[in-house]
């Protein structure tokens, strides 16, 4: 490809950052309902793994994993280099490095929270590690979709 | 902002110069919301940053820049 005037590239940035914006606000939202169906179903024993299990978690990883993508470059993964530079300038990082704090702290909690309770009572590992990741990709994604609305 | 904060004269010497935030990002090289926290005082730019918009506003950072607390003496 070639040269792109900067006025376009101002353009095409401004239009990325737009739609960024809008899918970490409605991705976010529905991957924090989709968690509300995930804790009122009753599970089936790990004995009994179904193929429908299995699809539904490698559909929860997928989608974590593309939202944590999101979170790294800003919706500009797959750009030439001159837009992902502007896309992840000086506001970009620390917008994510705030970002990556506060998934941090929500990991934390989670941990000390999942620590505690395996005093009392028996926690899966599976249910702590659906917790941890669901906590720190919701952290990062609402950070991020609050600070870049502001 | 509060006394000992950062203030910055970035959009008076922008429109000034008769440019958009957009012309100024161009300019800076970052995005048009970079150039529009910055003047709203909602990020606080890097050294480097500030270097660079004082540049390209043709100016120097002490006048692009200012602590509140020294505008008010």
């Amino acid at each position: 490809m070639g040269y792109m005037p900067a006025d376009d590239l101002q353009h095409l940035v401004t239009r990325i950052e737009a739609r960024t914006d809008r899918i970490l606000v409605a991705s976010g939202a529905m991957f924090l309902i989709w968690q509300v169906g995930y804790f009122t179903v009753i599970h089936t024993p790990r004995a009994a793994f179904r193929t429908v299990d299995l699809v539904a978690t490698a559909g929860l990883l997928a989608w974590a994993g593309a939202l944590l993508m999101l979170v790294a470059t800003g919706g500009g993964a797959f750009r030439r280099r001159e837009v992902r530079e502007i896309l992840d300038d000086e506001l970009a990082r620390a917008q994510r490095d705030r970002a990556y704090q506060n998934a941090f702290w929500a990991l934390m909690l989670v941990a000390f929270a999942g620590y505690a309770a395996t005093t009392f009572v028996e926690v899966p590992a599976r249910l702590l590690a659906h917790v941890s990741l669901s906590a720190g990709v919701l952290a990062a994604v609402s950070t991020l979709a609050y600070l870049r609305r502001r | 902002v509060g006394p000992g904060e950062l203030g910055n004269r970035l959009r008076e010497l922008r429109t000034q110069r008769g440019l958009s935030q957009a012309d100024l990002a161009v300019r800076a090289r970052v995005s048009r919301k970079t150039i529009n926290t910055v003047e709203n005082r909602v990020f606080v730019p890097s050294t480097i940053l500030a270097l660079r918009l004082a540049r390209a506003l043709d100016t120097t950072v002490e006048q692009l820049f200012y602590l509140t607390d020294e505008d008010s003496q």
